[in-house]
């Protein structure tokens, strides 16, 4: 798992580091200055680009089973690949979430927004952004619609759902954002936690079952196709 | 023992323990089983009695409301009857989630009788739960928990005294929501429940008399009299007509003092189809002519009479929310520049750092540079955040008791305003610790925000002088003359507050602000909270926010180094006589 983790924290830093870094920090700076780092409305930016990272940490290209050479030659199990791809995932959320901290800092002291919320805001929205890698990773998977059309299907369909449902708005990060960055009661954090680690968890147990077989079928002789995806 | 018994099927079927006896049969002590099982029980209820002592002889009765019924956003009153024998107090706990619990202990000594506390408390729009415990030398001897929330009513709350069966036949149907009108609902009360605070009118939109007000002890009157001086409405229908008693001088005395005078410069009294208008304050007294002037009471005399406007529009004696639930306050316009370009450029130089770092070490230790970059940024943005904070004043969070007091003596003003931050510059934040003014002293603006405070009442009357500060908090407590509008020592105000503004300046002159005009010396003698204001913290610019009353918005901001009060009066409701 480990050794998944780490080759996909390397693919990372080798290829797209220095464009989804400088990508998040743009978008943050930008809508620091653009809304004087008001807590509702940078909090929704730094929700898009948390989001947005999990997006594009999810659109791995682990789909192709040539990729998957080395790791077979490792001898892995499907359960430990799929471990180590979601906690690549969570890795990158993370480190992506490092830039916003001094501007995060910075609207506690000049907005005299209580810590509570920033830490619920903060682990709120990087397990949105791991659910939603979550479902890109599943989207990957349905070659036969096509990865692109899955992808906006499972991922926005996700937002959109949780938006437009009553029961379901308190797992939605954008309506979280707002209710918990703006004077009222303390919403809680508890239902969007739970719910959000445990669709990933499900979607994880997708993956691994669905690859299992996947890869039985590889080593029977099976040809696949990739479904013209990324 | 009777073995016959046993055989019996029923029993043998039904019984486990018959079944056990009759294979093993024993010798039967009833009398012996018996005495041990009540021993027991009169033990455990010996226990229970000993544990119950201390309450036994008195009966705590808490009800909140007129009927039970309160209006949120509004004070209600807390009827507490104790009855019994006890020295002690009666605390009165707000509990909040998040939040402190405030404690307010009120002095209660009942000898062999009912005593009987009215205590207004505040309703709030998003639920007030209270917990009332007697305590007598730390014994707590009864708790009743309340929940304002349970029988709230968003409407206008009118109580009826001794209203005829045809008025009170005619308040039902004409007093409903269907008209459009906010809901209407008319509660049956004796004269001898009126409340004896002004606060606990705070909720009731009318009070409709039909009898003599003279009945009425002084403590009554006072309320009533202060309750319309802040905007209520007394319908009246006097035994002998209105025009009879004023001629006998009974019903005089009530309204007599100088809030009947008009503040406003209305006239005094208008008849209008058999009705006599009076103003009282910033209320009106409605006075049937005749005894059956009324007769026939349509719906727009109703609301004309009563002057039932859509439910914010009425005057009350409320406290204002500063920063409102789901909202961000504004700013102050002269005070953004001062932030909003240092914080530009911090941003600014933070990202550009950030590329700076990314492109000095590249590809060499980018990852440890930059995180490296981040713990830095990270550790220096809490003193960039205050000092950017510090220039960036803005509002604070006030709530504020105001009450038009009596006999024109002047707006009560008992304000608290927290500064959660170390430093008194450091801005007050929306969400923040929200207070109720005037029930808080040292309570909720403790410096840890934990545990629970008390603040003792060494009587029901509140004290009109406290006022004390410090880094973290101000509470102030003061006089502000009602009514008092456009006149000599007015200001129009141009760049932040409407153009009716008034202005009272106390302190320092404003520095380039020429067209400040000084409050008269009477003006500053009244109102000892300005000057103290000053000598709390003397020579500093502050902004402490703005607040809210009755009929006026208060505004008070440093406007660069000048201690300002604005006291900005609000247009009166459209279609009061």
């Amino acid at each position: 798992m480990i050794a998944v983790a780490w080759a996909d924290l390397n693919a990372w830093s080798s290829r797209r580091a220095r464009f989804s870094l400088l990508a998040v920090s743009a978008c943050l700076t930008a809508a620091g200055i653009l809304f004087r780092l008001r807590p509702e409305l940078w909090g929704q930016a730094l929700t898009i680009s948390l989001l947005w990272v999990g997006w594009q940490v999810g659109a791995e290209k682990w789909i192709r089973l040539k990729s998957w050479d080395w790791i077979r030659q490792e001898r892995l199990g499907i359960a430990r690949i799929v471990a180590g791809k979601f906690t690549a995932a969570l890795l990158l959320i993370i480190l992506h979430a490092l830039p916003a901290l001094p501007l995060l800092v910075t609207m506690v002291y000049v907005w005299g927004i209580p810590w509570v919320r920033l830490f619920r805001l903060v682990i709120f929205i990087m397990t949105a952004s791991w659910l939603i890698a979550a479902l890109i990773f599943l989207a990957d998977h349905m070659i036969w619609l096509g990865q692109q059309v899955t992808r906006i299907l499972l991922g926005g369909g996700w937002l959109v759902l949780s938006a437009a449902v009553p029961f379901l708005r308190p797992l939605n990060p954008f309506i979280f954002t707002g209710r918990l960055l703006l004077p009222g009661p303390l919403a809680s954090i508890v239902p969007g936690l739970l719910a959000n680690l445990a669709l990933t968890f499900f979607s994880a147990l997708l993956l691994w079952q669905y690859n299992k077989k996947r890869f039985k079928a590889a080593r029977a002789g099976a040809i696949e196709n990739s479904g013209g995806g990324v | 023992m009777d073995r016959r018994r046993l055989f019996s099927p029923l029993r043998t079927a039904v019984s486990f323990i018959a079944l056990r006896t009759y294979c093993r049969p024993r010798r039967h002590r009833p009398h012996v089983s018996a005495s041990r099982m009540y021993a027991l029980f009169f033990t455990v209820v010996f226990c229970l009695l000993i544990q119950a002592l201390p309450a036994a002889g008195v009966v705590l009765t808490v009800t909140a409301g007129y009927e039970g019924y309160v209006v949120p956003g509004r004070w209600a009153p807390l009827e507490i009857e104790v009855t019994g024998v006890m020295d002690g107090w009666v605390q009165i706990t707000r509990l909040r989630e998040g939040l402190p619990a405030v404690t307010e202990e009120y002095r209660c000594r009942v000898e062999d009788d009912t005593r009987r506390l009215l205590i207004p408390v505040f309703a709030e729009e998003t639920g007030s739960r209270f917990e009332v415990r007697l305590v007598e030398d730390g014994k707590v001897l009864g708790r009743v928990g309340l929940d304002l929330l349970e029988k709230v009513f968003p409407g206008h709350l009118i109580l009826t005294v001794n209203l005829p069966a045809q008025h009170q036949h005619t308040v039902g149907p004409v007093f409903s929501s269907a008209h459009g009108h906010e809901p209407v609902l008319a509660i049956p009360v004796e004269f001898s429940a009126l409340p004896g605070s002004a606060l606990a009118y705070d909720g009731v939109s009318a009070l409709v008399v039909s009898g003599d007000l003279e009945v009425l002890n002084p403590l009554q009157v006072q309320a009533l009299r202060t309750w319309l001086a802040g905007g209520g409405s007394l319908l009246l229908f006097p035994t002998q007509g209105c025009v009879e008693a004023e001629a006998d001088g009974r019903q005089t005395d009530v309204w007599s003092g100088p809030a009947a005078a008009g503040v406003y410069g209305i006239p005094t009294g208008e008849t209008e189809e058999g009705w006599e208008i009076r103003r009282y304050g910033r209320g009106r007294i409605i006075c049937a002519q005749a005894q059956d002037s009324g007769q026939p009471v349509t719906t727009v005399d109703w609301q004309r009479l009563l002057a039932l406007e859509s439910y914010p529009r009425p005057l009350r004696l409320t406290p204002g929310l500063v920063f409102r639930e789901g909202e961000i306050p504004r700013f102050f316009g002269e005070n953004e520049g001062i932030t909003l370009v240092p914080l530009m450029i911090v941003l600014a130089l933070l990202f550009l750092g950030g590329l700076a770092v990314a492109g000095i070490f590249y590809k060499k230790r980018t990852a440890v540079a930059l995180l490296a970059y981040v713990a830095v940024t990270t550790l220096l943005a809490v003193p960039v955040g205050r000092w950017l904070a510090g220039n960036w004043q803005r509002g604070a969070i006030i709530y504020t008791r105001a009450v038009l007091l009596p006999e024109d003596t002047g707006v009560l003003i008992d304000t608290v305003i927290r500064f959660p931050e170390s430093t008194w510059k450091t801005p007050v934040s929306p969400w923040g610790a929200t207070l109720a003014l005037g029930e808080t002293a040292q309570g909720a603006i403790n410096r840890e925000g934990t545990g629970e405070t008390f603040w003792r009442h060494d009587s029901l009357q509140p004290s009109f002088f406290a006022k004390a500060g410090d880094a973290k908090h101000l509470h102030l407590t003061g006089l502000l003359p009602p009514g008092t509008r456009r006149a000599g020592d007015t200001h129009v105000r141009g760049k932040t507050g409407p153009g009716q503004a008034m202005k009272m300046k106390a302190g320092r002159k404003p520095a380039g602000e020429g067209a400040a005009v000084q409050p008269p010396g009477g003006l500053l003698q009244r109102d000892p909270w300005l000057a103290d204001l000053g000598a709390l913290f003397p020579g500093e610019r502050w902004t402490v926010g703005y607040g809210d009353l009755p009929g006026f918005t208060l505004t008070l901001e440093n406007s660069r180094g000048n201690l300002v009060l604005w006291a900005e009066p609000k247009p009166l409701p459209e279609g009061l006589p």
